[in-house]
């Protein structure tokens, strides 16, 4: 009978962890900007503007970072912050899916995601797409500013 | 009035004598606009035999500012501060953390990528999680 109660203690005290956190897919459709690809930082503030976390970096060169403003501004440019977050730079007229599993917490409580952008020979865009994490927002293409031509979160 | 007339003479014989040896003289090696001061500085009037002989010096055609060429000016090249040229190889290697800019931190490390290790631990992750990305 005590293995069976440790079991049961041991799963309950498992589930409620794991219902916290929901795979979240970012897709993000880069526009035609006729340019070499694009670093993209994707990070999260909070509802005072406070650096959460990022949730990933397109673009693997720790050198360029300095040219997504908003994002190194935040973290000093630590290559760390994006350990294991970290994929190829986007080309001009591609798309971009991610998905994260990511904490319920996220949503619905003021946090904001910011997604910087820089090109080669072109320009640094901070903010290109800023999209406040509400349920109101899943499922609905926001415009971009420059670079990135529509970002899109959904569960 | 006429004793002037011999130190003349004398002056002129001696300036077309000059002039006739530097104009005969062989240039034993091009000047480059990269080292053009280190060239003046160690330049010599060659004898026939050395001019006759090939040079051990590898002929130079390009500049002298020993850039490798691969693309390390990347964004200060595409952004106008030193750069020359513009290519940008997508994510090949880090040139250890070159053109850090002052006060960075932790840039001369690249990141590790996605999959070879957990997200960070920042809250906003579930733990153990592996993100997983797709580009089209």
């Amino acid at each position: 009978m005590k293995p069976l109660q440790t079991a049961l203690a041991f799963s309950t005290a498992l589930v409620p962890g794991m219902a916290l956190a929901t795979p979240v897919t970012f897709t993000t459709q880069m526009s035609n900007y006729g340019g070499d690809g694009a670093y993209l930082a994707y990070y999260v503030t909070d509802a005072n503007g406070g650096y959460v976390g990022s949730l990933w970096m397109a673009g693997g060169k720790a050198k360029y970072y300095q040219h997504l403003g908003g994002w190194y501004a935040a973290t000093g440019g630590n290559s760390a912050q994006v350990d294991g977050i970290t994929g190829a730079s986007v080309g001009a007229g591609r798309d971009l899916t991610i998905t994260l599993d990511l904490a319920d917490t996220l949503f619905d409580q003021g946090y904001v995601l910011h997604v910087d952008s820089a090109v080669e020979k072109m320009s640094d865009v901070p903010n290109d797409v800023t999209i406040p994490l509400t349920s109101d927002n899943l499922g609905k293409p926001v415009a971009g500013k420059y670079f990135v031509q529509t970002l899109t979160i959904s569960k | 009035m006429k004793s002037s007339l011999p130190l003349i003479a004398l002056a002129a014989l001696l300036s077309s004598a000059v002039v006739g040896a530097l104009s005969a003289a062989p240039i034993d090696s091009p000047l480059f606009a990269g080292n053009t001061a280190a060239a003046l500085a160690t330049s010599k009037v060659a004898t026939p035999a050395e001019a006759a002989a090939p040079s051990a010096q590898p002929v130079q055609l390009a500049d002298n500012d020993h850039d490798d060429d691969d693309d390390d000016d990347g964004f200060f090249g595409w952004f106008g501060h030193h750069g020359k040229h513009g290519h940008h190889g997508d994510d090949d290697g880090d040139h250890g953390g070159q053109n850090c800019p002052a006060g960075a931190t932790n840039c001369a490390s690249a990141p590790q990528a996605a999959g070879t290790v957990a997200p960070p631990s920042n809250g906003l992750f579930a733990p153990g999680a592996k993100p997983q990305v797709q580009s089209n």
